[in-house]
């Protein structure tokens, strides 16, 4: 699956991009139909000639701490779950240009993204294969579950 | 006081607040903000920004869209086309409705503004 470590490479572009750190790529798994969400989640859907989404998920804290990297002087929850939607944007928009470029004509683009918060928060998303890429960084673990038929 | 009016569209408050922290460091006025194109199309008729930037995928109306309506009007209007997507697809199409800045995210605040400038001065 090449188009996995398209993401790979764009999540860690766009993490350097956005808050000035590195983000390691501590494992990859298949995932299930279904997650228990560590506190924001965000979905992103797939579309044009192939379907598909990408979900992030990350602790509460780690959403915060990301903010601040953005502007520390602005301590605000909302902004952490904008932020979190916005990191999750700027790494699939990223992978998203290099599928595009590589399998021409396949006019794939994002939707808006989804916002949802809550601890143990139960998400299914039933329909695709996922791969879950899991990473450690300084704040805290992030994971994005990329599904992406036919790539 | 500055003679540089800028209007920020995107739906995310995150890129909002990225870009307005280094416009005020750099003496550049935000004079409207927008979350979607539509908003955008009504703002820019009210402010007559300087310089727009201006993201591609939001709801209600996208970004190209409100380009398109805003330069049919405006044709000298100046768009900093910033978006996480990039491909060459998009790019033309932006290309072929008269916009001829682009920036792919993520980006600095400041090299948002080095742009601005340079399609200032241009």
């Amino acid at each position: 699956m090449e188009y996995i470590n398209i993401f790979n490479n764009s999540i860690r572009e766009a993490f350097q991009g956005m808050f000035d750190k590195t983000i390691t790529l501590e494992s990859e798994t298949s995932a299930p139909g279904w997650i228990l969400s560590k506190g924001v989640a965000v979905i992103i859907g797939i579309t044009g000639e192939k379907k598909g989404r990408v979900l992030l998920d990350m602790p509460f804290h780690t959403a915060m701490e990301l903010a601040a990297r953005l502007d520390p002087d602005l301590n605000d929850e909302d902004f952490a779950l904008f932020t979190a939607a916005e990191f999750c944007n700027v790494a699939s928009g990223g992978a998203i240009t290099a599928i595009n470029n590589k399998f021409g004509g396949i006019g794939l683009r994002l939707a808006t993204p989804s916002i949802f918060t809550g601890t143990n928060s139960k998400i299914f998303s039933p329909n695709l294969k996922a791969v879950r890429m899991s990473y450690n960084t300084r704040f805290g673990e992030i994971d994005f579950h990329i599904a992406l038929e036919g790539v | 006081m500055s003679n540089k009016r800028l209007m920020i569209v995107d739906d995310s408050p995150a890129v909002h607040v990225i870009i307005e922290k280094a416009a005020r460091a750099n003496g550049i006025e935000v004079c409207a903000h927008a979350k979607n194109g539509d908003e955008a199309v009504k703002q820019f008729e009210l402010t007559i920004p300087d310089v727009i930037t201006m993201d591609i995928t939001m709801p209600i109306k996208d970004g190209l869209a409100a380009s398109k309506e805003i330069l049919a009007k405006y044709p000298g209007a100046r768009i900093l086309m910033l978006s996480a997507m990039g491909d060459e697809e998009l790019v033309n199409e932006a290309r072929s409705i008269g916009i001829s800045h682009f920036m792919q995210k993520p980006f600095k605040g400041e090299d948002v503004i080095k742009e601005i400038n340079s399609m200032i001065t241009a």
